[in-house]
């Protein structure tokens, strides 16, 4: 098991070095770069070349690259292009905002699209069955800006119940937190809870026709029993598999939902630091995002092992 | 200036029959700009002083509101755009310029009419030979880091945004000054290479921002994150993309107008449908990020206050003058009669704005109402200046639009009228960095952009972007006889004499058409109704060192 | 499905010697469910949108009119006008068009790249897998959007460009799903013993292996399907997108959502429309799914 995890790590090294590169590449081939952004429509040829010099990119990619490498290696992961903060202690506040979210939505996400997901596949082409399949699928169906915009309009305009943007710190005031975070996390978590529903409800169905349940209800087992201890036990094999991807979407759907909430997040920093090419920025925060993800992979692959003895982990 | 607020109707008859005579005058064809100001307009080069008992006494002139103002509170101010630098040399953006206000003070400052006024310098007077000015500093002012500022202060940050190796963007604001001597600890010389009359606007505006010295130094390229003046508030805290936070400055040296405010935070929220929602929801107080479409539902709404500010900004349709058929001055003319702008203000934009036919802005100094071109819509000159073009049968060009919702719907409505003599547009929309990157390097054959000059004197915009040697000039654009018209308006000190100039060359730019005028998008600033005190002072930024939270 | 043991009784494949084509057996098993007709209807009615746009459209759909802006549904103006005066009905129907074909080309560069190389990876394991999943890994560390919206950024904003940003963005989903499901069917016993038997790696794949994982893949596209229709109209909301004047529905709903108050009209009818398409193609994956299980066939 440990020498497992060990060479997984090392396995690592070359997907993040990967994502690094692809990264650079794919920010310095685009059009303008930050001197354009800062200095605007204004700026005179001179003036954007003297900030490039500044910020070391008239330097050769490759150049470029490896003093990246180098500077992030030694913990040093740059200065931001605009206002040449230290990305570390950016990024220390603007990580936050988004793990809280993501947990609040795979939370949110995760305790209803099981319980549904469970309930619609156990009552397979009820009722019940219909309804919660017609709310996963009016939930995978909805653009989760416009699902965030509505509860906006709801929530914060009409009712006045609830904060429509901003984040404050959960330890400085918890309450206002809570309120902030609650549009955010439910607009997110929508979606997902959707996808988590229909994979938990076609994985059940799966397993529920297979040869060792009906053993196990001819035993004469209780239904509960059944369910819980043969059943889902298996069936969450894939959920745990699309719950671990749901991770990049959750990323993603950050991005859209902290643009609506004006939440400080990174997934927000990260979009409008590519509109800036504020390179710095880009490349820490897809790096840090790279590595949680792909530590929540390793997690998901030895859950895997435990979930599934089948699954030899070597 | 028209102000809207339900609560305060009534209570205030001094400022509304101010108000009133600007908007009886906006409403008779928008002439107020040249009248409001003929008579309000000081010579700026007249000596003005101040009582030294009351500082800054003729700064802003207080708002006449029955309310009395109360200390504390804390305000939340939306910004269109997060913070790029908080280097006064490096920034080139409207959201900075607003955090800059209340943290810095700048040499002279402006009032609600545009009459420049005292602010760090007291007073200033331009020698005979037109090549130098001479500024009396205010004594006793220090920096938020409790050092003096001095006339080696202005010394300082002038040789600053002139050094040749910082290539700062405020170089090219006061291309005339050459230097600073200090005379004395309360005395500055500034000299400059060629007569440069309206200095002591360019003063109120940018370059006169006075940051500290010590701190410059002390921070070094960190002083794009920190931010050290004499102004009303403190700064804080930055904290990147998200917030800017300034405190009350409480041995703020103009003790007549004390900051009221406990706080004041900047927050960068580009989307301004986010920015309404957080408004209503009350968790915003202040923003001038604001749709003309959403101007009726704001009007509407009695807990919020809408002020609408002079004009001076601009949006156009700009050329490449050397991609044929743009080559040809008839082309660009035959597209400049062929749009109904009139029509698009009012379907578009609800008539927020005001259409536009001519560089200056009726905002600003030099506005010519009689300008007779390009106020309606006339298909037949279009189409007989096409054919006279050598385009009879219409043609096809592309347009570079930023991917801003008001210039995306400017520029479909645009090519909608263009059909109708047969020319077809094709739209590339590009984020915005993508837009500024192809404009400064000339690949585009047109674009869709806005210029907001913010000042009231239109000299710069005049200078950067068509003059031979300006680097601004992507467009190719050369006419001796402009040029020679600029360069006089530089040495013309009477400003009555030199808005006399600056209509000759609103004219020549019309007849020439570089750039084909679109609209005068309005300036509007959204306030909740809590906010009491404001005064729109003519600058482009939201000044909010009068206010306070009732 | 990783418990399947009958691995070959995939409907309709040539194991079972079923007599009817395998596609008109899936429809007619589709069909049978009552909400996939009609989502199967829908399907059919938008993509007729899309083809003949042209002709069905009352108004050409970029017409700027400005003496009849955000005008009510009305009997001229079915789904009522936006903000520059153009008929919102026509729009709706041409931009099924940036939809669809953002929908179907995105989703069909994601499946083939995805499951060939998922399908390769699984079953070659090794080196193949290593290098593969490496690179998998190092795509699905991206958040898609940002990846979509990076590489759309740097190409330029077109919906072409798009299409192939959303396309790239759901390749290693496929690719996982795809390695996955070989990694399971080649323990089973059948494949072992069909190997042992020293049948060639392409047949064991097209008559063992692609049949079995077909069910999840077919669902996942319909989920892609979905996925880059609304990632189309995300990178919309962006500012990435379709170029303007061309419709597309999410587009629209960006442009929309400013005008809530004033002309709902504007925002409801494409959102529906994103709505109901994406709604169909989930529950045509949903029966496809139901009719693909043996198991359910059987009861």
């Amino acid at each position: 098991m440990t020498a497992y995890i060990i060479r997984r790590l090392l396995i690592t090294v070359p997907t993040i070095v990967l994502v690094t590169v692809v990264i650079f590449a794919i920010m310095r081939s685009m059009p303008g770069g930050p001197a354009q952004a800062m200095l605007g429509d204004q700026a005179t040829p001179e003036a954007i070349k003297a900030m490039e010099q500044r910020l070391g990119l008239d330097q050769p990619f490759h150049v470029q690259y490896l003093a990246w490498v180098g500077n992030a290696l030694r913990g040093d992961l740059g200065r931001s292009a605009f206002g040449n903060q230290p990305v570390s202690e950016i990024l220390l506040q603007r990580i936050p905002p988004t793990v809280e979210l993501a947990i609040l939505a795979m939370l949110f996400s995760v305790a209803i699209g099981i319980t549904a997901g469970v309930t619609a596949a156990v009552y397979h082409n009820s009722r019940i069955d219909a309804a919660a399949s017609v709310l996963a699928i009016l939930g995978v169906s909805t653009p989760s800006f416009w699902l965030g915009i509505m509860l906006v309009l709801v929530f914060s305009i009409w009712l006045r119940w609830l904060p429509s943007m901003g984040y404050t710190n959960l330890f400085i005031a918890p309450e206002t937190n809570v309120r902030q975070m609650i549009l955010p996390s439910l607009t997110l978590g929508a979606v997902m809870a959707a996808v988590v529903a229909r994979q938990t409800r076609g994985a059940m169905l799966d397993v529920l026709y297979q040869d060792y349940i009906r053993t196990a209800r001819a035993k004469g087992l209780v239904e509960r029993v059944v369910l819980t201890r043969h059943a889902l036990g298996n069936a969450l094999i894939p959920v745990v598999t699309i719950v671990g991807l749901q991770l990049g979407q959750v990323l993603s759907g950050a991005v859209v939902v902290e643009t609506i909430f004006a939440l400080p997040g990174s997934g927000q920093l990260l979009v409008s630091s590519i509109f800036t090419r504020d390179f710095p920025i880009v490349q820490a925060v897809v790096l840090v995002m790279a590595l949680i993800f792909t530590a929540v992979n390793l997690a998901v692959d030895l859950l895997y092992g435990v979930l599934d003895p089948r699954v030899r982990l070597s | 200036m028209v102000r809207k607020d339900a609560s305060t109707n009534g209570k205030e008859p001094r400022a509304l029959s101010r108000r009133h005579m600007l908007k009886v005058l906006t409403a008779a064809g928008g002439g107020w700009a040249m009248s409001a100001w003929l008579t309000a307009c000081a010579n700026p080069s007249t000596t003005q002083s101040t009582p030294a008992s009351a500082p800054g006494a003729t700064k802003v002139p207080a708002p006449a509101i029955a309310k009395t103002p109360k200390f504390g509170g804390d305000i939340v101010s939306a910004l269109s755009t997060d913070i790029a630098t908080l280097d006064t040399a490096m920034f080139n953006g409207i959201a900075e310029g607003n955090i800059f206000a209340h943290v810095y003070n700048r040499l002279t400052t402006v009032d609600e009419k545009g009459e420049i006024l005292p602010s760090l310098a007291e007073s200033w007077e331009e020698d005979a030979d037109h090549l130098k000015w001479t500024l009396r500093l205010r004594q006793g002012v220090k920096f938020h880091d409790d050092t003096d500022f001095n006339a080696e202060a202005v010394k300082f940050n002038i040789d600053r945004y002139i050094d040749p190796n910082l290539k700062s963007l405020r170089k090219g604001e006061i291309p005339a000054v050459t230097g600073v001597d200090v005379v004395d600890p309360k005395t500055v010389r500034i000299k400059l290479s060629q007569p440069f009359s309206v200095l002591p606007y360019a003063l109120a505006s940018y370059p006169g921002t006075m940051v500290s010295p010590a701190a410059i130094k002390k921070y070094g390229a960190d002083i794009a994150r920190n931010a050290v003046g004499t102004g009303p508030f403190v700064f804080k805290e930055w904290v990147k993309n998200d917030r800017v936070v300034v405190v009350r400055n409480e041995k703020y040296w103009d003790t007549a107008h004390p900051p009221y405010l406990k706080s004041i935070t900047f927050k960068g929220i580009p989307d301004a449908t986010v920015v309404l929602n957080g408004v209503r929801s009350k968790q915003i107080h202040v923003t001038y990020n604001v749709l003309a479409k959403d101007v009726a539902t704001i009007k509407s709404d009695s807990s919020l206050q809408l002020i609408e500010g002079r004009p001076t900004r601009q949006v156009s349709l700009r050329f490449r003058l050397s991609v044929p058929p743009f080559d040809k001055k008839e082309i660009r003319q035959a597209i400049a009669w062929a749009i109904d702008r009139a029509a698009i203000e009012k379907a578009v934009f609800f008539d927020a704005g005001l259409p536009a036919n001519q560089f200056v802005a009726p905002g600003q100094l030099g506005h010519d109402e009689k300008l007779d071109v390009y106020k309606r819509q006339d298909l037949e000159k279009a189409k007989a200046l096409l054919a006279a073009g050598g385009q009879p049968d219409g043609f096809r060009f592309r347009c570079l639009i930023q991917n801003n919702a008001e210039h995306v719907q400017m520029a479909q409505a645009v090519k909608g009228q263009l059909e109708k003599i047969g020319v077809t547009m094709e739209m590339e929309t590009l984020e915005f960095t993508t837009w500024v990157q192809r404009q400064g390097a000339g690949q585009f054959d047109t674009l869709i952009g806005q210029y907001d000059s913010g000042n009231l004197d239109p000299y710069q915009g005049l200078a950067r972007f068509f003059t031979p040697e300006s680097a601004l000039n992507v467009w190719n654009y050369r006419n001796p006889e402009y040029d020679k018209l600029l360069s006089k308006a530089a040495d013309t000190a009477n400003t009555s004499e030199r808005i006399i100039i600056y209509k000759q060359l609103s004219a020549i730019l019309a007849e020439d058409v570089p750039w084909v005028m679109l609209r005068y998008p309005p300036r509007l600033v959204l306030l909740a109704k809590e906010v009491q005190g404001y005064v729109d002072i003519a600058d482009p930024h939201v000044h909010l060192y009068n206010c306070w939270l009732e | 499905m990783q418990m399947r043991d009958e691995g070959a009784a995939a409907p309709g494949s040539p194991l079972r010697g079923e007599p009817v084509p395998y596609w008109r057996w899936l429809l007619g098993r589709v069909l049978q469910v009552r909400l996939a007709t009609v989502a199967l209807t829908l399907i059919t009615c938008v993509a007729c949108m899309a083809v003949f746009a042209p002709w069905i459209s009352p108004a050409r759909p970029t017409d700027v009119d400005l003496t009849a802006v955000l005008r009510g549904p009305s009997l001229k103006n079915l789904m009522g006008t936006d903000e520059l005066g153009r008929d919102i009905f026509s729009r709706v129907i041409d931009g099924s068009r940036a939809s669809l074909s953002a929908g179907l080309i995105s989703a069909a560069i994601g499946l083939t790249v995805g499951t060939f190389f998922g399908l390769l990876a699984g079953y070659f394991l090794g080196l193949v897998d290593m290098l593969i999943m490496r690179l998998v890994d190092a795509m699905l560390a991206f958040p898609g959007i940002i990846l979509a919206l990076a590489i759309t950024a740097a190409l330029g904003p077109s919906l072409t460009n798009a299409m192939i940003a959303i396309g790239i963005v759901s390749i290693p989903t496929f690719a996982r799903l795809a390695r996955a499901q070989v990694l399971t069917i080649c323990r089973l016993d059948y494949v072992e013993a069909a190997r042992c038997l020293g049948a060639p790696n392409r047949h064991i794949i097209i008559r063992h292996v692609v049949p079995n994982m077909l069910t999840p893949i077919i669902v996942q596209s319909s989920l892609a399907v979905a996925f880059a229709i609304l990632t189309e109209a995300t990178l919309s909301f962006l500012g990435l997108g379709v170029q303007p004047p061309t419709p597309s529905w999410g587009y629209m709903l960006n442009v929309g959502r400013g005008y809530l108050s004033q002309a709902p009209w504007m925002s409801l009818f494409p959102g529906v429309a994103i709505f109901l398409t994406v709604m169909s193609i989930n529950l045509l994956g949903d029966a496809l799914r139901d009719a693909l299980d043996p198991r359910l066939r059987i009861e």
